[in-house]
């Protein structure tokens, strides 16, 4: 029946096609960031060449890296329905933890860096278990942890940082294949998870609990696991990246982290991630977040005060919403 | 009628009588990308009648009425929408409103969190401040015009579908339009709402108001319009006047060709059954004196004590009203809600379960009757809503898509569901199709128990017709069926034996035999109006 309607149509058949190949180009969510990304890039590349020199991308990525790890949590989290404002907090937590736990208490580097990821799942499993079986707004749940983790991380580490750290945390922040570890860590993440999403079981039960989670349990699909699995997934990434950080830095800092919350929601937001849940894609959250770090450093390199960076933010992600509803609109969702 | 449906402009469009048409939506034309939803298509409706508006799932019903609602702005499409003789450029739903044209669409569209009076009145004055209180008179005073049963305080969240149809239907008429469309308002309403409805639209056309109906009930077509619209494939095929109704002529020009049998034939023990009122067979499926507490009012019951069997191969029909604790019998048996008393059993065994999940585990199938609320994930595609419930079986971690692919193809052709791939978004299937998306998927895992809570609302003719023959194969292969439905006819022409259920119990259960339109409504209506009261 279909088929005999697109036979049917009349005239032009190429003009058909074409139209159809922009509508298909256009539906393909990531598209618009993509472009918005390209152009954001060329227009501060005029107005600065050197802001196309390898050092300022390879700065640029590795400053993404962290956030984007702790990004790719959040996005499955808010596909799933729900989202974490901790995240930031649990960060510092991770790191002030691992570093005490090496420094101070002599543990091997990776028990240590796996005592962070443990604990930040926990933290994570803490915040679903409010959430999902308490019933607890998300909001309440993880705005309360993201006080109570920054002040633990105060607490533990007495206020101040946590150095000096044996010399093997220098492996976590070396280059390898010429690129910091971070890079390396972020982009492997960043591939298994858009996979994931894509292909496996895993990612399709999240994207069901997100849309509808009714449907979704009649489905036999256990939405309650599926939405805590998420919770501590972006737990433990969280802290992950914050043991990244303290690699990098060297020191156990228990202002690691500091406004991550809201900039990684803003960046997944903006890479198409809506916050009705069940929609959008790691690779448009991740583009999401590269399109921030290069509209904000990319404002530096312009000679645009830097005080104007959280204008030009809260613009670009209200602008993002915008076409978001627009292209919800049209195209359905 | 030609047989490739284009007639053009209808023979004998009322150009007579002076007055233009109320509304006349000209030559339309509506693509989605590659889809061609309605191509060419003429309208025109008279002031102060009811238009009918009939066609298969897909035909381009609603796309039409979106347009004439301003939801497809003009200039999305081609063609020229009048009012009165004016060609109009709606862009927007607010210009619809603005030129007295109000909706009611086929999906339910309420704000859940908001009470009956403040869905009505919503947007209609009150400025940033709105008196919840007064809202919620003003509407009560509205509510008691129409005599419609609703409480303009509940929160919406809380009604069943039919009385949130009520309130769209409501919320529709508080504006005081001057035209009024109504997308399939009664799929979703009881025997009784319907009647009350009806009553209310003449009465409002006697007054000059102007109607759109769309149904895919052909009785009810046939009961209420003055003229009919007939689209097939996105084309007006037909237009009759009242004089010319004739139900086999309708379902021509609808699905191009001759309907033979509607309901399928019954094979095997309940083609011959005698006064049979309980099963032949022992039963792949029994309830035995069944509670379930009502999830608000302690100490009450939404289904008592129910006793009830079905063997492989029957079709059990359950009959009742709007509310009378069928949804939550079929609830119960698949794990939704908890039972409070009684047991399940699955041919010989005790059901034990606590979840959908284990209920899919054990073989039970459900299709539920709010495919919006419950049914589909509106955020994916055909493919992904049909293996739903499957997905384990398409690998523990990534899944097989090639697989995948296969099972979404084959349900595509099992139920003849017109889209334009696998991957189209389930929202931008027509209503009917959709419906056949919850039933593939519902089959997916071959189930040996399956529940059906109204398996044919939104679905055409036609469909009906290749639903019916599907649980009839269904039965014929050894499943077990049980089916809620508020369509008498569609229950007597179905089903093996049936039980009606009222407040909660049942109250009559016979076989095939003794079955019939008056012994179901009786059963399901009597002593009603009395407790009703009490309320
Ligand atoms: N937003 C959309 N995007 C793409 N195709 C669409 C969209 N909306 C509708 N269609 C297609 O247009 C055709 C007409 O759909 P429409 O909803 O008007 O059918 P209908 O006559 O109301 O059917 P039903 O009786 O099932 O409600 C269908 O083939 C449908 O798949
Ligand atoms: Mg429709």
């Amino acid at each position: 029946m279909e088929e005999r309607r697109v036979r049917a149509t009349p005239g032009g058949a190429d003009d058909a096609r074409a139209r159809r190949l922009l509508y298909q180009t256009l539906r393909v969510p990531e598209v618009g960031i993509l472009l918005a990304l390209v152009v954001a890039v060329a227009v501060f590349a005029l107005v600065n060449p050197s802001f196309v020199a390898w050092a300022n991308i390879e700065s640029n990525v590795r400053t993404i890296a962290f956030i984007g790890i702790v990004g790719v949590g959040q996005a499955m989290l808010i596909i799933a329905g729900e989202f974490d404002l901790s995240v930031g907090s649990v960060a510092a937590l991770g790191a002030v933890v691992a570093a005490i736990l090496m420094s101070d208490h002599g543990l091997p580097i990776p028990l240590a860096v796996i005592a962070a990821v443990a604990l930040g799942l926990l933290i994570g499993l803490v915040n679903g278990l409010l959430t999902v079986k308490v019933g607890l707004p998300a909001l309440i749940v993880t705005l309360g942890m993201l006080f109570a983790a920054r002040g633990l991380a105060y607490v533990i580490s007495g206020g101040t940082q946590v150095y000096p750290l044996p010399d093997g945390v220098r492996t976590l922040s070396d280059r390898v294949l010429g690129l910091p570890m971070a890079i390396w860590v972020f982009v492997v993440l960043a591939l298994v998870a858009d996979v994931a999403m894509r292909r496996s079981g895993f990612g399709r039960r999240l994207y069901a609990v997100g849309g509808n989670r009714e449907a979704a349990q009649l489905a036999g699909i256990r939405a309650d696991r599926v939405k805590l699995a998420a919770f501590m997934l972006t737990g433990a990434l969280a802290a992950l990246a914050g043991v990244l950080v303290m690699a990098q830095l060297g020191s156990g800092d228990p202002q690691i982290g500091m406004n991550w919350e809201l900039a990684v929601i803003a960046a997944v937001v903006v890479g198409g991630i809506s916050l009705r849940g069940g929609v959008g894609s790691i690779a448009g959250a991740l583009l999401g977040v590269l399109f921030l770090q290069v509209v904000s450093s990319g404002l530096v390199v312009s000679g645009v005060e830097a005080t104007l960076q959280p204008v030009a933010v809260g613009t670009v992600m209200i602008a993002a919403l915008g076409i978001d509803q627009v292209r919800h609109r049209r195209f359905g969702g | 009628m030609t047989p490739d449906g284009r007639t053009g402009a209808p023979a004998g469009a009322p150009s007579a009588g002076g007055s233009p048409p109320a509304l006349e939506l000209e030559s339309i034309t509506k693509r989605f990308g590659g889809v061609t939803a309605l191509r060419d298509a003429t309208v025109r409706v008279r002031r102060g009648e009811v238009h009918g508006l009939v066609g298969e799932n897909g035909a381009g019903k609603s796309t039409l009425l979106k347009i004439l609602d301003g939801q497809y702005p003009a200039g999305s499409y081609e063609g020229v929408v009048r009012i009165d003789g004016e060609a109009v450029a709606l862009h927007a739903p607010q210009d619809a409103r603005a030129r007295g044209i109000a909706i009611v669409p086929q999906e339910t569209s309420v704000i859940e969190t908001l009470s009956v009076g403040e869905n009505i009145c919503f947007g209609e004055g009150g400025g940033p401040f709105a008196d919840v209180r007064a809202m919620e008179r003003h509407a009560a005073a509205f509510i008691d015009q129409l005599a419609l049963r609703l409480d303009a305080r509940t929160q919406v969240a809380r009604l069943s579908s039919s009385q949130k149809q009520l309130v769209m239907i409501a919320r529709a008429l508080y504006r005081r339009p001057r035209v009024l469309i109504l997308d399939e308002p009664t799929s979703a309403l009881t025997a009784e709402e319907t009647a009350r409805l009806f009553a209310l639209v003449r009465q409002l056309r006697d007054g000059g108001l102007t109607c759109i109906f769309v149904s895919h009930r052909l009785d009810e077509v046939s009961e209420l319009c003055d003229r009919l619209s007939i689209l097939r494939d996105g084309r007006v095929v037909d237009e009759l006047a009242r004089a010319d109704f004739d139900v086999e002529r309708i379902i021509g020009s609808m699905i191009g060709r001759r309907l033979t049998d509607l309901y399928p034939e019954r094979t095997g023990d309940a083609a011959d059954a005698g006064p049979a009122a309980a099963p032949a067979a022992p039963p792949a499926l029994a309830v035995e004196r069944l509670s379930i507490r009502h999830p608000e009012r302690p100490g009450d019951f939404v289904v008592r004590d129910v006793s009830l069997a079905v063997a492989p191969g029957e079709v059990l029909g359950v009959g009742g009203l709007v509310g009378s604790g069928r949804s939550e019998l079929l609830g119960a048996i698949y794990g939704r809600h908890p039972i409070a008393s009684g047991r399940v059993l699955l041919g010989e065994r005790e059901l034990r379960i606590s979840s959908p999940r284990e209920a899919l585990a054990a073989g039970i199938g459900l299709v539920t009757e709010d495919r919006k609320r419950d049914g589909l994930l509106f955020n994916l595609g055909l493919r992904e809503n049909v293996t739903l419930a499957y997905l384990r079986s398409l690998g523990s971690v990534v899944l097989d898509r090639g697989r995948e692919r296969e099972i979404a193809q084959e349900a595509v052709r099992r139920f003849s569901i017109a889209t334009r791939s696998i991957e189209t978004p389930v929202g931008q299937l027509s209503g009917g199709n959709q419906q056949k998306v919850m039933l593939a998927r519902a089959l997916e895992r071959g189930p040996r128990v399956l529940l059906l809570d109204e398996p044919t609302v939104g679905v055409d003719v036609g469909a009906k017709a290749e639903i019916y023959r599907l649980i009839r194969a269904l039965a014929d292969a050894g499943v077990a069926v049980v089916v809620v439905s508020s369509e008498s006819a569609e229950l007597l022409g179905l089903c093996d034996r049936f039980v009606v259920l009222r407040d909660g119990a049942v109250v009559d259960r016979f076989g095939l035999g003794e079955a019939s339109e008056t012994r179901l409504m009786t059963a399901a209506m009597a002593a009603k109006t009395s407790s009703e009261e009490e309320r």
